[in-house]
């Protein structure tokens, strides 16, 4: 693969991370979903973990912060340290099971999910006081769930999205 | 020997990574000015980024630019219901009985923020520091507030001011009523904070070495001794004569005794807004006012909404097109008209977060117009907790140290403001409607902003504290 289909192949992950959140956005407000949305940023990130090369995980993580911050009010360390952490535990798992697979894939979505939400809550407890800050369990793992099964149903879908196919793997 | 590094558990790139996360893990919890702006350098990209997502808010537009005409029609309106609100609110700053205006300039100001030296200093932005020294009384219509610290270098016409709830505050203090017949009026001095009882929220001042005991529900008014040769510092205290500082109360610490302090009728903490500066002797010289620049066109950036909300439901607020290289700092307040949309939580070098009214922790000092002929009162320090599903509410905690017992029975109908006293927010811009209870204490509250509110694409960004800060005049 040349590294100009690479790049254009990583320009694109970006264009999809984006108009992912995006969409997930829209579902927090638009559509209605409030806190049940689905971490849709979080599932591309776990499923294009299990289908790139490697070296190329962490890559991936850093595009999806890139992304994640241009649609988001929450500190870009914050955002970035998530990702990676993410994208860290994903690469760290690869050597172990295959996080390409549904069982891991979508466990280790809602477990993304749920450690995100949490640690954007915790960052604005630090920098301004829990004065108003409350945890809803219930929200948190119903966004679980939906992240979960998000991941179940479509995340063999997302790593297909046009456009990618010279950043996936060709042999294990 | 030979060190073997094992392989594969702390690789270079490895430790190099986990050295990056801890970094950003610090970075995140305890922000670093320095090193915030240099991340922020590297997302200057996001700028380009979110323009991608602008199809969807076209989904949207029709309802969008409906709001903002809606708002827009009726913003003359609000905007001057707003300067009436400024004015009445300036006038109840100003002492209201003539023996306490005779003989005293009057230099109306504003506290800006809090003095980085603790909540006892507050910084003050006045209509003029000419003729103004360390010393001076400040007060706040009838009460005693504290004095002049210092006056600040610069165009800003900035002073500090230290509050009487300093623990070095003292200042002398006598019994006004009632006073038996044939006794003495108590006389006794006042400064710093009194012990609390456990549990306790309001604030009250401590009464130090008083001649005898006081009446308890007695007012106490400032009453400086006449010391000959008095302290060059000490040469304006005089003028502070018959400002009250509070009414005598009584804390049970057991065993039959008591503490003696004053319950002080304003909210040192939050509820400070407008102040008078009592800048020397001068006979029948009207009070010089600031100026009401909340609307004036030249203190406030033009942005566009970049996003109509965050990803995720958790957070509600917007990212706009303007940034630190534009003026925009963080605490400045975004606006439509003379609605408060939010406060801009990060100033990124080209693009900001903001932060919307319904983002839970957003603190505001507010400032409560009544029903009836109540002047406007600054009630303090709110922190949004939300929005209620059921009707769209913004829901907020109030911590009420004063009561508001002086206006009448039950819960009160109030229109919020803004208030003075947080930097990068003018006063006067419309919050909603809500109920205020009376007591002291840690309210809930519900205020309903106008319908649509938070819609709006086109906003302003506040710039009068960065002009200000930069040597430019505020007009």
């Amino acid at each position: 693969v040349s590294s100009r289909s690479r790049a254009l192949a990583w320009l694109l992950v970006l264009v999809w991370f984006v108009w992912i959140l995006a969409f997930q956005g829209w579902l927090a407000r638009g559509a209605g979903f409030g806190r049940l949305t689905p971490d849709l940023g979080s599932v591309f990130l776990v499923s294009l973990a299990g289908t790139l090369a490697r070296r190329d995980v962490l890559l991936a993580a850093l595009v999806a912060a890139l992304a994640r911050k241009s649609l988001s009010i929450d500190p870009a360390a914050a955002i970035l340290f998530g990702m990676l952490a993410l994208g860290g535990v994903a690469h760290a798992l690869r050597s172990v099971v295959e996080i390409g697979g549904p069982f891991w894939r979508t466990l280790l979505s809602c477990a993304g999910a749920v450690g995100f939400s949490l640690w954007l809550q915790l960052v604005r407890a630090a920098r301004h006081g829990s004065t108003g800050l409350e945890l809803e369990p219930g929200a948190l793992a119903w966004s679980a769930v939906a992240s979960a099964l998000v991941a179940l149903a479509l995340g063999g879908f997302l790593v297909r999205l046009p456009g990618l196919s010279p950043l996936r793997r060709t042999a294990w | 020997v030979a060190v073997r590094r094992p392989r594969g558990i702390l690789s270079r790139t490895r430790t190099m990574f986990l050295v990056l996360l801890f970094g950003l893990l610090a970075l995140s919890l305890k922000p670093f000015a320095p090193l915030e702006r240099a991340l922020d350098l590297a997302f200057v990209p996001t700028r380009v980024l979110v323009e991608l997502a602008s199809p969807l808010g076209w989904l949207r537009a029709a309802e969008v630019r409906a709001a903002e005409r809606e708002l827009f029609a009726s913003d003359a309106a609000a905007r001057e219901r707003a300067e009436r609100v400024l004015a009445a609110e300036q006038r109840a700053a100003l002492p209201s009985r003539p023996e306490l205006c005779a003989g005293r300039r009057r230099v109306h100001g504003e506290v800006v923020r809090r003095g980085r030296e603790g909540l006892d200093r507050v910084i003050v932005r006045l209509a003029t520091t000419d003729g103004v020294e360390p010393g001076m009384p400040v007060t706040a219509g009838d009460v005693f507030v504290g004095r002049v610290a210092r006056v600040e270098p610069g165009a800003a016409r900035e002073v500090t001011v230290d509050l009487v709830t300093a623990a070095d505050f003292f200042v002398g203090a006598v019994q006004e009523e009632p006073e038996p017949a044939g006794h003495e009026p108590c006389r006794a001095v006042v400064g710093g904070l009194a012990p609390r009882a456990q549990g306790e929220r309001a604030i009250h001042l401590a009464l130090h070495n008083p001649s005898r005991r006081p009446a308890l529900g007695a007012r106490v008014v400032v009453r400086e001794p006449d010391l000959p040769g008095l302290l060059e510092a000490d040469r304006w205290s005089k003028l502070a004569d018959g400002f009250e500082l509070g009414t005598v109360a009584a804390l049970d610490v057991g065993g039959q005794s008591e503490l003696l302090r004053l319950r002080p009728r304003l909210d040192y903490e939050a509820g400070l807004s407008q102040v008078v500066v009592l800048a020397g002797a001068a006979r029948g010289a009207p009070a010089q006012e600031l100026a009401i620049d909340t609307f004036e066109r030249a203190n406030w950036l033009a942005a566009r909404a970049l996003t109509a909300g965050d990803v995720t439901a958790a957070r509600s607020g917007r990212r706009i097109s303007a940034g630190a290289l534009h003026g925009v700092r963080a605490g400045a307040a975004v606006a439509f008209g003379s609605r408060l949309i939010g406060v801009v939580a990060h100033a990124g070098w080209v693009a900001s977060d903001v932060q919307h009214l319904d983002d839970a922790g957003l603190r505001l000092a507010a400032l409560a117009r009544f029903d009836g002929d109540a002047p406007p009162r600054a009630v303090g320090e709110i922190v949004s907790t939300g929005r209620r599903r059921a009707d769209g509410a913004l829901e907020f905690l109030w911590e009420a140290r004063v009561a508001l017992d002086d206006l009448g029975p039950g819960e009160l109908a109030a229109e919020l403001f803004t208030g003075s006293g947080r930097e990068g927010v003018p006063r006067g811009l419309a919050i909603g409607t809500t109920s205020l209870p009376r007591g002291i204490g840690t309210h809930p509250i519900a205020v309903r902003p106008e319908p649509g509110a938070e819609r709006p694409r086109h906003l302003a960004v506040w710039l009068g504290a960065a002009r200000a800060a930069a040597g430019e005049e505020r007009p």
